[in-house]
């Protein structure tokens, strides 16, 4: 027998569990008795709109007819069905993921939203992952990462110590299908010309920039296809024969 | 770890790595042909399932949230429309010198129908499963603190014959106000037969046990399967024990508390 003083010495049975205290609040009961405080008229007071059944104001807002606070100031702007939030990495971030073996990085294996969404560096991969240099000098592991987009100062930390980044462009379905692991569909690529011009610039990494194409060993057949075709306007003229000249 | 900013809790991880070594509880294995004077022996279980803090709020959530799931739900009224009865206006609006009435169901009216009456409806409510499990915890902790909670080898008798076992029960004192878990899939038909008929006893297997029934019952039996299950199912997994580490001979370790289920 325990001799530990015991500060409940009943046994604890059906008939005496209780809850916390202060976790449990009575419920307010109108128009019961006027010894509840809260009878008769049951907080309403004496006639008038308010006092009514059904809500007391004409509509949600209405100020008795002085201009609401939702009248008082102009709209403004337009929301952008095109707009892209990134989630957004740092560099500190993921060497404390390295350093814990979270995350592990090869030039065959780079890092993709997957790696990081899985390994819980990242919450939520939004519409893709964009990789930022907060605390660059805390990166010591050359990394291979393959992110939506990366800040200049990112680029740089990585590439200095040895890793490699190229940022890859993720429409949402091909988003999905790298956070799934689904390989039986082939990514899109890049169509509205911002994209285009964005992806195919080795000063962002892009995946399609000729250099990129060379250095990249996850490179696919497509790509070098598409960086062709979709760098071409670069050297194209236009047919001036026979052309009045203004 | 030499990051400079810390966005996660490095010093959490510091702990966890430099924790306490964590003993396990003991409690004397019981057995259906028990000889008293034969060496008793332990069984080590898990402190982070039973020698839990005590939440007698946790208990009260659980065993509430159980109660309202049983509850049937079936009262019901007619309201106005429901009832019965003709739309036509009882007496003219005016002229007459009583009070104005629309159609004969109305709740004013003796017959008519009830205003806010009941409804069937589902009492059932939902608590988070953490909660459910942290109140296993703490009515394994709680039988075990009030030595009602046993171990058995295994929840299985020799005969189909309810007399014998409640024979063998009077005997142990556990005639009345016991429940049996088994870790197993199903209760052992023997047993199951033999303690079908007799009031006071139960035999539940460990994935159909509730909070409620360790609560209610006055003692909880569990055999070695059942041990085992549950701290799969609750424990933290922080002090793994093995089969072979399970019954202890060794009792007179220091750390054993002569804990047996009382009559």
């Amino acid at each position: 027998m325990s001799s530990v003083f015991r500060s409940k010495t009943a046994r604890i049975t059906l008939s005496n569990l209780s809850p916390g205290p202060n976790s449990q609040h009575a419920q307010k009961r109108l128009g019961r008795g006027q010894g509840s405080g809260r009878g008769g008229t049951s907080g309403r007071g004496h006639k008038g709109q308010k006092a009514r059944a059904g809500n007391g104001k004409p509509k949600a807002g209405f100020e008795g007819g002085q201009t609401p606070i939702t009248k008082r100031f102009p709209k403004k702007g337009f929301v952008n069905p095109n707009r892209k939030v990134y989630a957004p990495v740092n560099l500190d971030r993921i060497q404390y993921w390295i350093d814990q073996g979270r995350l592990q990085s090869s030039p065959e294996n780079p890092i993709t939203a997957r790696e990081l969404l899985l390994s819980g560096c990242i919450h939520n991969v939004h519409d893709g992952i964009k990789l930022l240099g907060d605390n660059a000098p805390c990166l010591k592991t050359p990394i291979h990462i393959t992110p939506s987009r990366a800040s200049q100062s990112a680029i740089k930390a990585v590439e200095s110590i040895g890793g490699s980044v190229f940022c890859q462009y993720y429409n949402p379905l091909a988003l999905r299908d790298c956070v799934k692991s689904r390989e039986d569909r082939i990514s899109a690529a890049p169509t509205r010309r911002t994209d285009i011009l964005w992806y195919t610039n080795w000063h962002n990494r892009g995946y399609l920039s000729p250099e990129a194409i060379a250095k990249n060993p996850k490179v696919e057949e497509r790509w070098k296809e598409l960086s062709k075709q979709l760098l071409s306007f670069k050297d194209q003229t236009f047919d001036t024969k026979g052309i009045k000249k203004m | 770890m030499a990051t400079i900013a810390p966005t996660t809790s490095q010093s959490k991880l510091a702990i966890r790595k430099a924790a306490d070594s964590i003993k396990p509880v003991y409690v004397t294995m019981s057995s259906f042909t028990g000889k008293s004077n034969s060496a008793k022996k332990a069984v080590a279980l898990d402190p982070t399932v039973f020698d839990h803090p005590i939440r007698r709020d946790i208990l009260h959530l659980c065993v509430v949230h159980h109660l309202d799931s049983l509850r049937q739900g079936t009262a019901s009224t007619k309201t106005r429309a429901e009832v019965a009865g003709s739309r036509r206006k009882i007496r003219p609006q005016k002229g007459t010198g009583r009070a104005r009435l629309g159609d004969r169901q109305s709740p004013m009216l003796r017959g008519g129908g009830v205003a806010f009456g009941p409804k069937p409806r589902d009492f059932s409510t939902k608590l988070n499963r953490k909660v459910i499990q942290m109140g296993m915890r703490v009515a394994l902790t709680m039988k075990l603190r009030e030595q009602r909670l046993g171990v058995l080898q295994r929840i299985n008798w020799w005969s189909h014959k309810t007399a014998t076992l409640n024979s063998r029960l009077s005997g142990l004192g556990w005639r009345t106000g016991t429940l049996f878990v088994t870790g197993e899939s199903e209760v052992p038909a023997r047993m199951r037969l033999a303690s079908k008929n007799l009031r006071g006893i139960e035999c539940r297997t460990v994935a159909d046990l509730v909070v409620y029934d360790i609560v209610k019952w006055r003692r909880v039996i569990l055999d070695l399967a059942a041990v085992d299950a549950l701290e799969r199912a609750l424990g933290k997994g922080l002090l793994g024990i093995s089969d072979s580490e399970r019954v202890v001979s060794d009792v007179t370790h220091s750390s054993v508390e002569e804990v047996e289920p009382s009559a």
